[in-house]
């Protein structure tokens, strides 16, 4: 997914962003995992210029 | 030290053997192997029937917390020589291994059961895979229920 984002972002500020754009995923941010470079972050972590960001579900291997 | 860590995301066959021996030191007296398989049938909570579990990842980050996962048990369990962790990703049918966890040690009194254990249960916290379960009712992505804090 392509989204313009302005700098300083939050993961916080990521997910009403996501949310407003994307009615049919706001249920999902509430319960969503985010990474930034592969490390888990949190609502409060900015994103820096260029990150990998993903979001997933509760991780369920083995 | 340089003891052997493996730790990969695969969707070939999982081989105990290659893998026990690629952590067999020759000072190497004992090794924990635990695996897990797709369970056909499940008796425990709701019982239900498995047709096949569908496995996907988040390769490069699985694979960095496979190694994360190894380093905190050598932090915890000094003793442990040689550390595999394999996932088997894919579409997987009833009473195929799915996932190995395999830690050597020069004795088994040292903790290598303990460790392999951690190993698993923190494999099934923090490293991104998921899966489907897909059963003659249906199908649903299974969600764990762990979230991870900060600096895991």
């Amino acid at each position: 997914m392509e989204l313009d984002v302005p700098l300083d972002l939050t993961i916080q500020g990521l997910k009403e962003k996501i949310s407003t754009e994307y009615p049919n995923l706001k249920e999902s941010m509430k319960s969503v995992l985010v990474t930034i470079n592969r490390e888990y972050a949190f609502d409060e972590a900015v994103i820096p210029q260029n990150a990998e960001v993903a979001m997933f579900p509760p991780v369920s291997g083995g | 030290m340089n003891f052997p860590t493996i730790f990969s995301v695969t969707e070939d066959e999982i081989d105990l053997n290659d893998l026990l021996a690629k952590i067999t030191l020759t000072s190497t007296g004992a090794a924990a192997i635990f695996t897990g398989m797709v369970r056909g049938k499940t008796s425990r909570g709701e019982a239900h029937e498995t047709e096949y579990l569908e496995y996907e990842a988040y390769i490069p980050m699985a694979e960095s917390k496979m190694k994360q996962v190894a380093e905190e048990i050598r932090e915890k369990w000094p003793a442990v020589e040689g550390i595999a962790i394999v996932q088997r990703i894919g579409k997987l049918y009833p009473q195929t291994p799915t996932v190995l966890i395999a830690c050597t040690a020069a004795h088994r009194d040292t903790g290598v059961f303990e460790a392999a254990r951690y190993g698993i249960d923190r494999l099934k916290e923090i490293v991104p895979i998921w899966k489907k379960e897909v059963s003659p009712d249906g199908e649903f992505w299974v969600e764990g229920d762990y979230i991870p804090k900060a600096g895991e």
